[in-house]
């Protein structure tokens, strides 16, 4: 627990390392928005609802949805392009095996 | 496991697009090594799709770096797949155009490969007609 504003200082230090090489930082500050609430909502999502595409927008928990699809859907339909987390609750480490890499 | 509804080599054709751009035709290759749908990054940009998601990737070096997942709309003709799928944009050093097809998305199949042939068979993943063999016996 003392390590853990040490930790989220480097993954912030990090990702706004890929967000200036992206150029977009609005967009990108306004996602990270949607993800520091998601990361206080998933406890009680988690409590409430099985397991599933949570969809976060204006820094609330909107709904859950069994695809990732519908909640694409749903994003699109009531949200349009303003920033939204889509993420599973039961979220896994993801791989790529591209090597060759420009970070 | 249901009827078969395509088979192909490893490269593929697919269209993407988001809703403020105009779709683009890519190449894809089917890689059950990776857990998702990945692109470079530049292509996401090019074709405005729309964040919704960032996370840490691992590569196959073992080295990790911070992929961010957009939401798009990918067609593929010859499994008549048109629907939104999460795609992540990777920081690539050469510009690339290969899209790299995941098993975020073969999960929606049962999929098997043709080693002397180089081709994927893909099955539907819903069950197909069950036969109870045991009624049609009777005795």
């Amino acid at each position: 627990m003392v390590y853990e504003p040490h930790a989220l200082f480097i993954v912030r230090r990090a990702v706004n390392q890929v967000v200036h090489l992206r150029g977009d930082p609005a967009m990108s500050d306004a996602l990270d928005d949607q993800i520091e609430a998601y990361q206080a909502l998933l406890p009680e999502i988690r409590r409430k609802h099985q397991s599933g595409w949570a969809l976060v927008a204006k820094r609330r928990f909107i709904k859950l949805f069994g695809e990732f699809s519908e909640a694409a859907q749903y994003a699109q339909v009531h949200f349009g392009n303003e920033p939204v987390l889509i993420r599973h609750t039961d979220e896994k480490p993801e791989t790529a095996p591209f090597v060759h890499i420009g970070i | 496991m249901g009827p078969e509804l395509w088979v192909t080599g490893p490269n593929i054709e697919i269209k993407l697009f988001g809703v403020r751009g105009k779709p683009r035709t890519l190449d894809a290759i089917i890689d059950t090594g990776a857990s998702a749908t990945c692109l470079d990054q530049r292509i996401a940009q090019e074709l405005g799709l729309t964040e919704s998601n960032r996370k840490i990737m691992q590569l196959a070096d073992g080295s990790e770096t911070i992929a961010t997942g957009y939401r798009a709309i990918m067609e593929i003709k010859g499994l008549g797949f048109h629907d939104w799928v999460e795609v992540f944009g990777i920081n690539m050093a050469t510009p690339s155009t290969r899209v790299l097809l995941g098993r975020a998305f073969l999960r929606r199949y049962i999929v098997n490969y043709n080693g002397p042939d180089e081709t994927f068979h893909f099955f539907n993943a819903s069950a197909g007609p069950v036969f109870n063999y045991l009624e049609e016996y009777d005795g």
